[in-house]
């Protein structure tokens, strides 16, 4: 069966984001055309979604992109996460239509829809080559965010971006041809596809290294700190929310469709990634804890909490699986509704230091109580989804006979809690500083980014309360899909 | 059955003559009949294509001087391909060329040896024998001089001499390479599976002196380090002369001369059987890693050009002597890809250079305002010999690394990517600096550049990407057509 939807979207953004640049520098209608692309996007997958949620697979090849051609690729794991991108991108476009850039808002908003249209073309993509021609125009592009306030400080970071970015896609260059001469075939293969050669520990690690970096995987993270500190805050959240998304993604392909878990335990990759994923773990938290700049400590967690996902797809089996997958949906309402809140903070008051948010609780207090649940959410109090997430990852540790790592867990929540917890109390209980009123007052926040910080707030929250978990059903599908 | 493509061999001669016999002052005459010559040489060559991918060839003998020595032609895949290239290459950069020349002296002596070096460059790759070969070798050379020296500064005049001497040696080389090899065997006419395996038993030291002397001879047009240093001299010619010759024609003839010795006179069981490949290698690594590094020092637009062409050739040569048809395939994918992308900087250098007069990279710092489009083509065409998809230069490399897989030495693979992130180390600050500092530079007024100057590049940028996304309908299947004839 022929399916046009991925082509549609992915064709749809693209004419958008060529809109929106044609558009001018002055144009009103630019932050509108990128919301309805969006959800035009959104829309069209979701139409897709019937077919895949009964197990279907779908396929489309277009003989452009030599040797094997452009592929597209429809599955539930691929749909869902393309729609949760779509959503995510959604709402950060409508805190960044009122987010304050300054300057060069064109080159912004272009490169910010260009990513989310490689970004939806990362995860539909159906074959090796084909992902790695939307992984690395994604990654590449995103320099333009990262660029974006042209201080000397951010040129030193888009360059060590993007020489790590370059190297990352040579090493992807190198594995990629492993794969061509060994395999004869890049496109996925439920449990791999792969042969077993003196060479494939070549391939498997430039792959590694391509996503790990993106996923900021120790010791490859080091852009990411960087990066966050001089990136408008919009930019942080697209990279946490979605673009490390798709170095897990690519991650979770290379295990089950590309080499497949037999070969991966044969040689004990497995447990080198869950070695690099435990360091990376507590490496980011330690310092997240030491950081004193907020989106910097933002980056540093989100490094940490991104490698929950390759240590619940290194355990290799179901339920870490769920854990990890779930992770994806978790972490980015998480994170995103931090960084939102923190972009709120920047963009208001100016403050960075995580020392001169005294009692900004009382000048923002919406802004706070969306960043309070978010941060109660980041150490896993049970009502919120991490705490689904860390149950299902210690399933997966129990089942995989390694009982030791719900501690590294349980630690991992502590020391969330320890570099959270004292922003949250600073801000309600901390002394007064002599600028702020002594009254409250309420954030003054445009509407958009008020409305896009509640809803990743409750998207937090919502999906654990109800008697059914929708995302969670899906998830156990996708996982399920995985080791049938 | 198409004789044409002996044809254009002539053609130039006559367009060039032509030329030489109009006024300096006939400018749109000039002009007219440069761009003709170009665009009926391109036709000339054109319909064979369909013919060669059949598998047809077709070769005739026109002069037998005595025994051995005749001067023959052919065509056949590899030398269709570079004679295909090179043609349709010279339509771009003689459009180009009235635009960038149009205030210039001397334009006469230009047009007309810029046209002639197409005849010799067409004689290159049509010749059917090493003979032939040579012959058309060293007419390029020489005709290309008063090119090189057109500023007629004493910098213009060093460099002609300094780019005569190496000429001369280069065809020395061949040439003794040539009667040599002329000893061993009765006939060094070129063919696929190689015509020097027969003497192998009787003469290997010899066949392994001569790869040598045959592949260094060619080897100094390809720019191989350490016969590299006339390239980067020759820089001062003006902008379409480094475009076309030295970003394509003449390097590539070093090139294609090496292809020749190695594949159609030699044959890949008698290189392996010598053992000599391996060595070429080195020597292609050696090249490929110093001229990244030292095009990173480079302070001029042009120089830093040209060490890259001289890196990227190196891949080429790579491709070649790791003997294996995927590393084979890239080597001869990137001649296409590397020409066209290198055209095209150094099409966005000239327009840099005849609107701003920048030449130096410190000059270009928000060059962007001035030149937005032409920097943006500049920003393409970079990624695309960095590697980046899809544009062409993603092909050559997918294959040259699939072929150090498939040699079994992972380590040529892994100096490409140093490379690779070495060419990144050399590209980026120019477009970083272009596109996010400050600098003297207003915005244009109409159209950026000259009309000639402006869309040639544009229509080369597309065709860069149409290289890389469409390779398997427009390059890839004359490639693999040579490879399989090569490795049959």
């Amino acid at each position: 069966m022929i399916i046009w939807q991925p082509q549609a979207a992915f064709g749809l953004l693209l004419v958008a984001t060529l809109l929106v640049w044609l558009g001018g520098e002055k144009a009103r209608g630019s932050s509108s055309l990128i919301l309805s692309a969006l959800a035009g996007a959104f829309v069209i997958l979701a139409t897709l979604f019937p077919l895949v949620g009964t197990g279907q697979i779908f396929r489309q090849t277009f003989s452009i992109l030599p040797p094997f051609g452009l592929s597209f690729h429809a599955d539930l794991f691929s749909v869902s996460l393309a729609l949760l991108f779509l959503f995510s991108g959604f709402v950060l476009a409508l805190y960044t239509s009122a987010y304050p850039l300054k300057h060069d808002e064109r080159r912004f908003k272009t490169a910010f829809l260009f990513i989310m249209a490689c970004a939806s073309g990362v995860v539909l993509a159906g074959d090796l080559l084909s992902l790695f021609l939307f992984f690395e125009a994604m990654s590449l592009v995103f320099f333009l965010l990262i660029i974006h306030n042209r201080t000397r400080e951010a040129i030193a970071a888009t360059y060590k971006f993007i020489y790590l970015t370059i190297g990352g896609s040579m090493c992807y260059f190198m594995a990629l041809a492993t794969v061509f001469v060994q395999a004869d075939s890049f496109a996925w293969v439920q449990g791999g596809f792969m042969p077993a050669t003196s060479l494939s520990a070549l391939a498997f690690g430039g792959f590694v290294i391509a996503f790990g970096m993106k996923a900021g995987m120790v010791p490859l993270h080091f852009w990411l700190a960087a990066a966050y500190g001089q990136a408008p805050p919009p930019a942080a959240v697209l990279s946490s929310v979605i673009m490390m998304k798709t170095g897990a993604y690519g991650m979770i392909r290379i295990f089950h469709h590309v080499f497949g878990p037999e070969m991966l335990s044969l040689h004990g990759w497995d447990k080198l990634i869950l070695s690099f994923a435990l360091f990376t773990i507590f490496y980011g938290s330690f310092c997240a804890f030491a950081e004193r700049d907020l989106l910097r400590r933002l980056a540093y967690s989100s490094m940490a909490q991104l490698s929950y996902i390759l240590f619940g797809l290194a355990l290799l089996n179901q339920a870490a699986l769920v854990g990890a997958i779930f992770h994806i949906l978790a972490h980015g309402m998480m994170k995103g509704t931090m960084l939102l809140c923190a972009g709120a903070i920047v963009s208001k008051t100016g403050k960075r230091k995580i020392a001169d948010l005294e009692g900004i609780g009382r000048q923002m207090p919406l802004t706070m109580a969306c960043f309070s649940l978010a941060a109660l959410t980041a150490v896993g109090l049970p009502p919120m989804n991490i705490f689904i997430v860390k149950w299902y990852l210690s399933l997966g540790a129990l089942s995989a006979g390694q009982p030791l790592l719900i501690l590294f867990l349980l630690a991992s929540s502590l020391l969330n809690a320890a570099y959270y917890l004292p922003i949250v109390f600073r801000a309600y209980f901390g002394a007064e500083s002599s600028d702020l009123h002594d009254r409250l007052v309420w954030d003054r926040l445009p509407w958009p980014m008020t409305v896009a910080m509640l809803l990743f707030a409750s998207a937090c929250l919502v999906f654990s309360l109800g008697s059914v978990n929708l995302p969670l059903e899906w998830t156990k599908r996708i996982a399920a899909g995985f080791f049938y | 059955m198409y004789v044409s493509p002996f044809w254009a061999i002539l053609a130039p001669v006559c367009g060039g003559a032509l030329i030489a016999m109009l006024k300096e002052s006939r400018l749109w005459e000039r002009n007219a009949l440069a761009i003709l010559t170009s665009v009926v040489t391109f036709l000339l060559v054109a319909p064979a294509l369909p013919f060669v991918l059949q598998g047809e060839t077709l070769s005739w003998t026109a002069v037998r001087i005595t025994g051995g020595l005749s001067i023959a032609f052919t065509v056949e895949p590899l030398g269709l391909l570079f004679a295909f290239l090179s043609s349709m290459l010279w339509v771009f950069a003689a459009l180009y060329a009235t635009g960038y020349m149009r205030n210039e002296h001397h334009q006469r002596r230009f047009f007309t040896f810029y046209i002639l070096a197409l005849s010799a460059t067409m004689g290159v790759a049509f010749s059917g024998n090493l003979f032939t070969l040579y012959l058309f070798y060293e007419y390029l050379a020489l005709i290309t001089y008063p090119l090189v020296i057109h500023t007629q500064s004493a910098e213009a005049y060093a460099a002609g001499t300094k780019y005569i001497i190496y000429c001369f040696v280069s065809g020395a080389l061949v040439f003794l390479s040539l009667f040599i090899l002329g000893g061993t065997v009765e006939c060094l006419a070129f063919t696929p599976a190689g015509v020097l395996g027969a003497a192998l038993e009787s003469h290997r030291l010899t066949l392994f002196i001569v790869f040598f002397t045959a592949v260094f001879g060619f080897g100094v047009k390809a720019a191989m380090m350490p016969l590299h240093s006339w390239l980067p001299a020759a820089m001062v010619a003006p902008t379409p002369v480094s475009a076309l010759l030295h970003a394509v024609a003449i390097v590539k003839t070093g090139i294609f001369g090496i292809l020749r010795v190695m594949f159609y006179l030699y044959g890949v069981d008698t290189l392996r059987e010598l053992r000599v490949a391996d060595i070429l290698a080195v020597f292609a690594v050696f090249t490929i890693i110093v001229a990244s590094v030292l095009a990173i020092k480079q302070t001029k637009l042009k120089s830093r050009l040209a060490y890259s062409t001289i890196g990227q050739l190196g891949y080429i040569t790579l491709g070649a002597a790791m003997l294996s048809p995927y590393a084979l395939t890239g080597g001869v994918a990137h001649l296409i890809n590397h020409a066209v992308l290198k055209i095209v900087l150094f099409f966005c250098a000239g327009a840099i250079i005849t609107q701003t007069g920048a030449k130096y990279l410190d000059q270009l710092n928000g060059i962007s305002k001035r030149l937005p489009y032409t920097m943006f083509f500049f920003t393409l065409a970079s990624s695309g010999l960095i590697g980046v998809l899809p544009l062409a230069g993603y092909i050559s490399k997918l294959y040259l690394l699939g072929g150090s897989i498939e040699a079994g030495k992972p380590i040529f693979g892994f100096v490409l990517l140093v490379s690779a992130v070495l060419n990144s180390i050399y590209y980026l600050p120019i477009i970083i600096r272009a596109y996010f500092s400050e600098g003297p530079y207003e915005a244009p007024l109409g159209l950026e550049s000259h009309p000639s100057i402006f869309f040639p590049t544009a229509v080369l940028t597309v065709i860069c990407v149409v290289f890389g996304l469409f390779a398997q309908q427009t390059t890839l299947p004359l490639v693999t057509r040579i490879v399989s004839s090569i490795f049959q």
